[in-house]
């Protein structure tokens, strides 16, 4: 699943509950993840890399707001898709600011994806 | 659903921590490149036009995905229909492992719309028609579409609405649900429409404009006039019909959709009195839409001609048009409606005949959501009940026509059937009843003033209700100064 190996929390909060298993984390990642990364990739013309992390940070949103009662396969598409539109927007107006500025603007601090990306509300 | 193997949803919060505490620090595997995933699909779509059936692995997904790219980045000349259905097929036929977020109806949906594309731009009618139904069907599956399109497009933010309509197929679906409510609800479609017509001319060059577009437009401006008629706007409505014909103008093939405005025109003329105006032209207006293959829209063609054969007093010639457009394909529930409604008119010498038409239109109608073809169906059964002494169930039935066309807010239409009501109410000898109907409708009627001509009969009427004294050939005669519009 990952270039790295994962790492499972298996201490702090909720540490009575056993996580999911092995198994049912490559389910996640074949079936809720990798389609996620796939519809920013290709609907939003992301990269796999840039799609990758507007996945992980709609995870973070769902952490605290998704409703499993409610529907949460299209709840997490809109947060997906939220994320990757205000990203887009961002960068085309950082390549304006570029265009416009010349090479400053490109070594300005705030560059990475992380510090640019809009919070999730 | 997105489950585990206990069939609970993978889609909790707890879940989903488990995942993010599982991968923090990690970079999660995320498969093919862009770039790799086009020069797979490449060769893919070389291998699928050999006839060749391409293996099934984990990567296909990205490989689709960037297929359907390459077809939506070729021009639309260049798409070939034979290229996009084998893709179409291909996918269709595909088993795919959890495809929880409705991947395969997502590409379907993009394909089918490049396909659409390309028949809008080389001609094709039925292909045009089968594409878009598939576009439209597969577009559906998407929940988060599905609960955008239920919204009224005028009550919708501008980021929402930015969200969804710089998406081709949405816009589509939009005008395809235009297409249908115009004849339902024309005054809720007239300002949702002109919603829709100024966001897509706003933004028209921002989005990159071409053949796709100018369609939009033109079918928005068109969905407009016809509500805008249907609310007995008639100069309102032909200016709409002008703005539609400038930009179906500027289409590669514009033939097709100038000739179905021509068509729209003629429906005009039929509406305020000039049936033969109407039998003048659809001769030619036939031979441009046979000449396009345009066979739903030679469906409408052949009503309007019996409509007008109707209102010019020809009803043998009308009745045999209706009876062969009764059993014929091409026909949407809502023509049917209208074609049993007027058949139903034709034979109201005969109750029974009559009766049994409208019983079957009632069924049809019951298929669809038009309010518009309930109320003219009540208002129909009103006048049979009427014709045969039942007094109080011809009131029944024309009380319900008026509520529903003032559901759709067709407040003329409403004040008409009042007239009619008024003249039942009279007929029972409940003539306050009655004074009560003609006064609400009055200001309506003298307000909108849809036909020129009925000015000196409005002025009779308001004077008898001024004296509290309603005369049966006033209100005759105003009723029959309305009933072609109608």
């Amino acid at each position: 699943v990952s270039e790295g190996a994962p790492r499972v929390n298996r201490g702090g909060e909720g540490a009575d509950r056993i996580p999911m298993s092995d198994h049912e984390l490559s389910l996640f990642y074949r079936s809720v993840f990798l389609p996620l990364v796939r519809r920013a990739t290709w609907k939003h013309h992301l990269s796999k890399e840039d799609a990758r992390d507007i996945v992980q940070d709609a995870f973070l949103v769902a952490i605290q707001r998704i409703d499993a009662t409610g529907n949460p396969k299209a709840w997490l598409i809109q947060v997906v898709d939220h994320l990757a539109i205000n990203y887009q927007r961002k960068r085309i107006r950082r390549s304006l600011l570029t265009a416009k500025w010349g090479q400053r603007c490109e070594t300005a601090p705030s560059e990475s994806l992380r510090d640019i990306r809009e919070s999730p509300e | 659903m997105i489950a585990d193997a206990k069939g609970e949803t993978l889609l909790r919060s707890i879940t989903i921590k488990d995942w993010v505490d599982a991968t923090a620090g990690t970079k999660v595997k995320v498969g093919l490149t862009t770039e790799s995933a086009r020069e797979r699909a490449f060769r893919l779509s070389v291998e699928m036009l050999d006839g060749k059936r391409p293996d099934l692995n984990d990567d296909l997904p990205d490989v689709l995905h960037a297929l359907v790219s390459l077809v939506e980045e070729s021009s639309p000349s260049s798409v070939t229909g034979g290229a996009v259905e084998k893709y179409y097929s291909f996918i269709e036929g595909l088993s795919w492992v959890s495809d929880g977020f409705g991947e395969a109806a997502t590409l379907k949906t993009r394909l089918a719309y490049q396909a659409w594309k390309s028949c809008l731009r080389n001609w094709d009618y039925s292909a045009l028609k089968r594409w878009e139904r598939l576009c439209l069907a597969s577009l559906r599956c998407d929940q988060v579409i599905k609960e955008f399109l239920a919204l009224p497009i005028d009550t919708v933010s501008d980021q929402i609405r930015r969200r969804f309509l710089l998406d081709r197929p949405t816009l589509l679906a939009l005008c395809a649900r235009l297409a249908v409510t115009r004849n339902r609800v024309p005054s809720a479609t007239v300002t949702e429409a002109k919603e829709l017509y100024g966001w897509i001319a706003s933004h028209f060059e921002m989005i990159g404009g071409g053949d796709d577009l100018l369609y939009f437009l033109g079918e928005v401006a068109v969905s407009i006039a016809v509500s805008t008629r249907h609310l007995g706007h008639f100069a309102a409505a032909d200016s709409w019909l002008v703005t539609a014909e400038h930009h179906f103008g500027k289409l590669s093939v514009a033939e097709p959709w100038l000739a179905r405005v021509a068509l729209c025109r003629l429906v005009g003329f039929y509406d305020v009195h000039q049936g033969h105006v109407v039998l003048n032209a659809i001769d030619s207006i036939d031979v441009r839409l046979e000449r396009v293959g345009m066979v739903e829209e030679l469906c409408l063609a052949k009503h309007l001609r019996a409509g007008a054969l109707k209102a010019t007093g020809r009803t043998d010639e009308a009745l045999r048009l209706f009876e062969e457009l009764r059993g014929a394909a091409h026909v949407s529930p809502d023509l049917r409606c209208q074609i049993l409604l007027n058949i139903a008119e034709i034979q109201s010498f005969d109750l029974d005949v009559a009766e049994r038409a409208v019983r079957e239109a009632f069924e049809v109608v019951q298929t669809t959501d038009s309010a518009m073809s309930r109320a003219s169906l009540f208002c129909l059964a009103a006048e049979i009940s009427r014709d045969r002494g039942d007094l109080t169930e011809a009131a029944k039935h024309f009380r319900a026509s008026v509520e529903t066309y003032q559901y759709a807010e067709m407040s003329v239409l409403a004040a008409y059937v009042r007239v009619l009501l008024a003249d039942a109410l009279l007929l029972a000898g409940r003539d306050r009843d009655a004074i009560a109907e003609v006064a609400a409708a009055l200001p309506v009627l003298e307000r909108e003033r849809v036909l020129p001509d009925i000015a000196h009969a409005l002025a009779l009427l308001r004077k008898c209700v001024d004296q509290k004294r309603l005369e049966p050939p006033v209100l005759a005669r105003l009723r029959q100064q309305l009933r072609p519009w109608q």
